[in-house]
């Protein structure tokens, strides 16, 4: 063994990437992609009766032109609404709503999926990156607390 | 995201295959532990700034006894392509 760490992520991508790793993570967490959209969309009629609350990605940023700006992916799941878009800081945001629901159940969905998100992310480049460098995925898995572990090995010559 | 170019080379004689592994956990919050094997010497901090540039920040690093072994001539390099 020659080095071991431990590494906080830091989430820098552009909006497609972003989008792909949403997907993954809402799928896996037994969501349904509902809808993708540019712009501000129709203004919707603020329930009373539906709490929403606002929740971002630490440690990210979406990088975009002009043409990245004011897209939103909506994601839902049980009655509970999750849209990720780019807030104006350039942050990836999640607002997680839901009629009915209280609002620390729907901050504990909306860390959760944003978790995903993260860990699908963190996957997609390690293993774009390692393969980028000939290292080859030799063991892969998943455990009962959802952590992902691989092995990549190299044969140097 | 920029790609960089990670590249070994061992020079045992020619003859020895030198194994060079990552065993990595990414946790279910994204967090990533990291272990780097059949890294030796100055390799061993290379491999940390690999992961570093990869993922994000190190949070802890610990390097083990194969760090203070002598480099057997492998050499890593890290470069940002433009």
């Amino acid at each position: 063994m020659g080095a071991v760490c431990i590494l906080v992520p830091v989430v820098i991508l552009a909006w497609p990437a972003l989008s792909a790793a949403v997907v993954a993570a809402a799928i896996s967490l037994g969501y349904t992609v509902a809808k993708e959209e540019v712009g501000q969309g129709e203004r919707r009629k603020v329930d009373k009766a539906i709490t929403q609350v606002s929740l971002e990605i630490p440690n990210s940023e979406v990088v975009t032109g002009h043409l990245g700006l004011d897209r939103r992916l909506t994601v839902t799941r049980e009655g509970i609404t999750v849209v990720f878009s780019r807030d104006a800081r350039g942050k990836a945001a999640l607002c997680v709503s839901g009629q009915g629901r209280r609002e620390e159940e729907l901050r504990s969905a909306g860390t959760e999926l944003s978790q995903r998100v993260v860990q699908k992310y963190v996957y997609q480049r390690l293993v774009d990156e390692m393969q980028a460098r000939e290292f080859n995925i030799v063991e892969e898995s998943t455990d009962a607390r959802q952590a992902i572990h691989i092995k990549v090995r190299h044969w140097g010559s | 995201m920029p790609g960089r170019r990670f590249t070994s080379k061992s020079g045992i004689g020619g003859h020895d295959m030198a194994q060079y592994e990552f065993e990595i956990t990414i946790d279910a919050d994204g967090q990533v532990q990291a272990q780097a094997k059949g890294f030796k010497g100055k390799a061993c901090h290379d491999t940390v700034r690999l992961l570093e540039q990869i993922v994000g920040g190190v949070k802890e690093k610990q390097y083990t006894a194969e760090h203070y072994e002598p480099d057997e001539d492998v050499r890593f390099q890290i470069e940002q392509k433009t």
